[in-house]
């Protein structure tokens, strides 16, 4: 019994369903075709729902770690989640309190998000300082004059030297940095194709166990 | 029951190896003289060749014993061949004149005197002057005289004792065998022997109730001692008289000690009448074979195996119940094996550590006993690397900053005007936009990307607006909507107008489910800003699905997104062109896009915008210039601080 819940029928589903859809993009049926748009409608629903899940158990996570020593943090991010939630639903039920939902966007979490992007300039120029400190191989030397040249090849400088770096920033972006970028799509994309087969098939059950 | 001679483990009969020791055990029964084959105790005849396994007693004659043969080299002590016509005939014939007890019914009531020895009569206990051969008599007359006061009848001999006996003469002290029966090297030998008997160096304990009576036992026996039944190795110094192979007609050595098995059998001949001898007593020197090292196993008798000291059984009680309404009871859980091991239990170590833990364990105890040596300078060097570093990191952000705010002190003609070629294409293709057309527009990134992507969707947005273009925003991203509606707020000349150009419709949760959701139903979504059905929308009135967009922008800061969008849009509606205004990152992995066709123009990171904006002239290009310029101040900050860093740890050497 606890082998048909947890396997059995989770794989059934999985691969009869994967299935359909799959075979609404590829029949020209629109029996299927509606058969597909109405689970993939289910689908989303689904993931909705894995969302107000997962805002409850970031919650309850961070509830327990509060009464630990160092749990101030969690506390800010409790009440951060619940003043967020508090305004959203504010703002859907009650028009004329929409203003806080934007105002809280526009002065709270914009500037924090973008504070805390902005540090990785300064991360990755550190780490850029400190490039051979540790590894003097030849990668990291082809690294490090690769980032050079992107980074000066980026910048509008003046002529002559502008040009140059320009003109061999847009050969290695397109030459050597694209050679490479295509075979990381062509990559990703047998791997999405061969996940997609082997969930279909049954052999990898991510939704089970 | 077969002894071990090593260990003296009673084995069980005709058993060939001792079962605690192992050692060969000797082979017990009667060998038959003419074939060899063994047979049980109490045979008569063989059972293989029918031959007669007890010869026919017979005492020869004094002058065939002087005749007989030399024992063997190896031997030191003299011997003669009596076997049972020996040493045990003359028994028999000092025992003639008593009455002997019938064989079976008197056998139980023996003397008092002759019950005491309770351990079974083995061979190797020492015999008194009886199994003394004659030549040691002589040795033991003056010393141990026999009995005088039971000489044998002559009318109580049996007749087959009769015949046999008839040839030689009755042994006493009186009639010693004449000097010439003894050779002239025996004779050498028999003075080496020490006159005292060994069998008295270790007295036996008669047995409690059991006394020997004195009056019974001959002057030269009551110095002697019981022994106890000691299997010992026979030396050339103190051979004993159960080597002798009565049946093999190997020559006996000479005993030194006296079986207490013939000193029991002597006792009651001596206190009880003579007559035949019995058995046990004519089977006893018969069982010992010549292969157990002189000692001779006998047969204990049942009524003296039931005296033997058993071993006591214990029984393991069953615990009780302790608890419950069953307290009291016993045996209602039975004992189990695994509760007698303690949960502490560790399996056993092995016998010998191998070679290699031997060393690591030598090389842990040498570390070990070294003296820790703490380097004094570890601390000292260590705070300069740690106060270096944070030097370093203040430094960097230093630089960093000047870099960026020194624009807006100090305008900077460092740069000239940048170029996007894709963005100059792309703003071709909105251009040619008809109006009022649908715009359906991926509003993928967030707050923590806006700076940037602000910068690269602001232009085409207002582009988009100048055209007319009814604009339709979905985000797959929680913040998406969000920071849509900024951006669009701040772009939208005439915000009375949102409603008749702008329809956000908010979030889609399910990734590419959800992307493939949306843009196949577009119409039943809701307007996030004012919550009513998109259906309801006057923007929305024609627009159902992919199929009635007359553009798709995707706005991703983000590589995955734009992947997705493009995937999801390619399915469902081919023919729609899609255009994109991207991140500095995302243009790298969007170029082999744009090169295939799936894009039709595409505006990437700072630059791309800035080439936008100066192209639809908006009037944000002071802003556009400052931000160009605190990027390229950034970037050359960044550049100059690698080379440097580069610089001083290859000069300076690799830190570990």
């Amino acid at each position: 019994m606890d082998r048909l819940v947890k396997r059995i029928l989770p794989t059934s589903i999985a691969v009869g369903m994967g299935l359909l859809v799959l075979l609404g993009y590829l029949l020209p049926i629109p029996l299927l075709a509606s058969v597909r748009d109405e689970l993939i409608r289910w689908a989303v629903i689904i993931a909705a729902f894995a969302f107000i899940l997962g805002f409850f158990n970031l919650l309850r996570v961070h509830s327990g770690r509060a009464r630990k020593p160092g749990g101030m943090y969690s506390v800010i991010l409790i009440l951060t989640a619940l003043i967020s939630l508090v305004l959203t639903l504010a703002a859907l039920l009650i028009p004329s309190l929409r203003f806080l939902g934007a105002w809280w966007f526009r002065y709270v979490l914009s500037p924090l998000q973008a504070t805390v992007a902005g540090l990785i300039a300064f991360v990755l120029a550190v780490a850029a300082f400190r490039l051979l400190r540790h590894r003097r191989e030849a990668g990291v030397l082809v690294f490090l004059i690769a980032a050079l040249v992107v980074l000066l090849g980026t910048l509008p400088l003046p002529a002559p030297a502008g040009n140059w770096l320009a003109n061999l920033r847009t050969w290695w972006m397109n030459v050597p940095a694209m050679a490479g970028m295509r075979g990381l799509l062509i990559g990703v994309g047998l791997g999405v194709l061969l996940i997609g087969l082997r969930i279909l098939i049954g052999s990898d059950r991510p939704y089970s166990d | 029951m077969i002894y071990c001679p090593k260990c003296g483990t009673a084995n069980r009969q005709g058993s060939k190896f001792c079962n605690e020791c192992g050692t060969p055990l000797p082979a017990t029964g009667l060998r038959c003289p003419m074939c060899g084959a063994t047979n049980p105790t109490g045979n008569l005849y063989c059972d293989r060749c029918s031959a007669r396994l007890i010869p026919a007693e017979r005492v020869p004659p004094e002058e065939e014993k002087a005749e007989r043969p030399s024992p063997p080299k190896g031997i030191s002590l003299p011997s003669v061949p009596l076997g049972e016509e020996g040493w045990l005939s003359e028994l028999r014939a000092e025992a003639e004149p008593l009455d002997l007890l019938p064989e079976e019914e008197e056998a139980p009531e023996r003397p008092e005197g002759l019950e005491a020895p309770t351990a079974p009569p083995t061979p190797e206990a020492p015999s008194p002057e009886a199994a003394i051969p004659d030549w040691l008599a002589e040795l033991e007359a003056p010393t141990a005289p026999p009995t005088p006061e039971a000489p044998p009848p002559e009318a109580a001999i049996p007749d087959w004792l009769a015949e046999l006996e008839a040839p030689i003469a009755p042994v006493s002290p009186e009639a010693p065998p004449p000097e010439v029966a003894i050779p002239d090297w025996l004779a050498g030998l028999e003075e080496a022997v020490p006159e005292a008997p060994l069998p008295a160096e270790k007295p036996i304990p008669p047995l409690a109730g059991i006394p020997v009576p004195p009056s019974e036992t001959p002057e030269w026996l009551r110095d002697v001692e019981f022994a106890p039944p000691i299997y010992e190795e026979p030396s050339a110094q103190t051979p004993s008289v159960a080597a002798l192979d009565i049946h093999a007609g190997v020559p006996p050595a000479a005993p030194t000690t006296v079986p207490p098995i013939l000193i029991e059998e002597e006792e009651e001949l001596l206190v009880t009448t003579p007559g035949e001898i019995p058995d046990w007593l004519k089977e006893a020197p018969e069982e010992a074979p010549p292969e157990f090292g002189g000692l001779i196993p006998a047969e204990i008798p049942e009524w003296l195996r039931a005296l033997q000291p058993r071993e006591e059984v214990t029984v393991e009680e069953e615990p009780a119940e302790t608890e419950g309404f069953l307290i009291g009871l016993r045996g209602l859980i039975p004992i189990g094996k695994g509760l007698d091991i303690p949960a502490t239990a560790q399996p056993p170590l092995p016998r010998a550590p191998s070679p290699a833990a031997v060393a690591r364990a030598e090389l842990l105890q040498g570390l070990l006993s070294r003296p820790m040596i703490t380097p004094p300078t570890a601390e000292i060097r260590e705070a300069p690397r740690q106060s270096g570093w944070v030097l370093t990191r203040f430094l960097v952000g230093v630089i960093l900053l000047a870099a960026i705010l020194l624009p807006m002190l100090v305008r900077l003609p460092l740069f000239g005007p940048p170029t996007a070629p894709t963005a100059e294409a792309l703003f071709t293709t909105v251009n040619q936009l008809p109006g009022n057309t649908p715009v359906l527009i991926a509003w993928e990134y967030g707050p923590a990307e806006s700076d940037e992507m602000d910068r690269v969707a602001g232009p085409l947005i207002e582009h988009l607006l100048r055209r007319e273009a009814r604009l339709i925003v979905v985000s797959t991203r929680m913040e998406g909507p969000a920071a849509a509606e900024a951006l669009l707020a701040s772009r939208l000349v005439d915000p009375s107008e949102r409603s008749q150009r702008i329809a956000n419709l908010g979030y889609l949760p399910g990734q590419a489910a959800g992307v493939r959701e949306a843009i196949g139903n577009l119409g039943g979504r809701t307007e996030a800003m004012t919550g009513l059905p998109a259906s309801q929308l006057e923007i929305m009135a024609d627009v159902h699905s992919i199929a009635d967009v007359g553009m798709v922008v995707i706005l991703a800061a983000q590589p995955d997104d734009l992947k997705t969008w493009l995937e999801q849009i390619s399915v469902a509606n081919p023919n729609v062109p899609v255009v994109a205004g991207v991140s500095a990152r995302v243009e790298l992995i969007s170029t082999p896009y744009l090169t295939a066709g799936q894009l039709r123009g595409m505006v990437a990171g700072l630059t791309g915008g800035a080439v936008y904006e100066r192209q639809l002239d908006t009037g944000w290009g002071r802003e556009y210039e400052y931000y160009l310029t605190s990027l390229g101040m950034a970037q050359l900050a960044i550049a100059a601080l690698t080379v440097i860093g580069a610089l001083i740890f290859l000069v300076g050497g690799r830190k570990r």
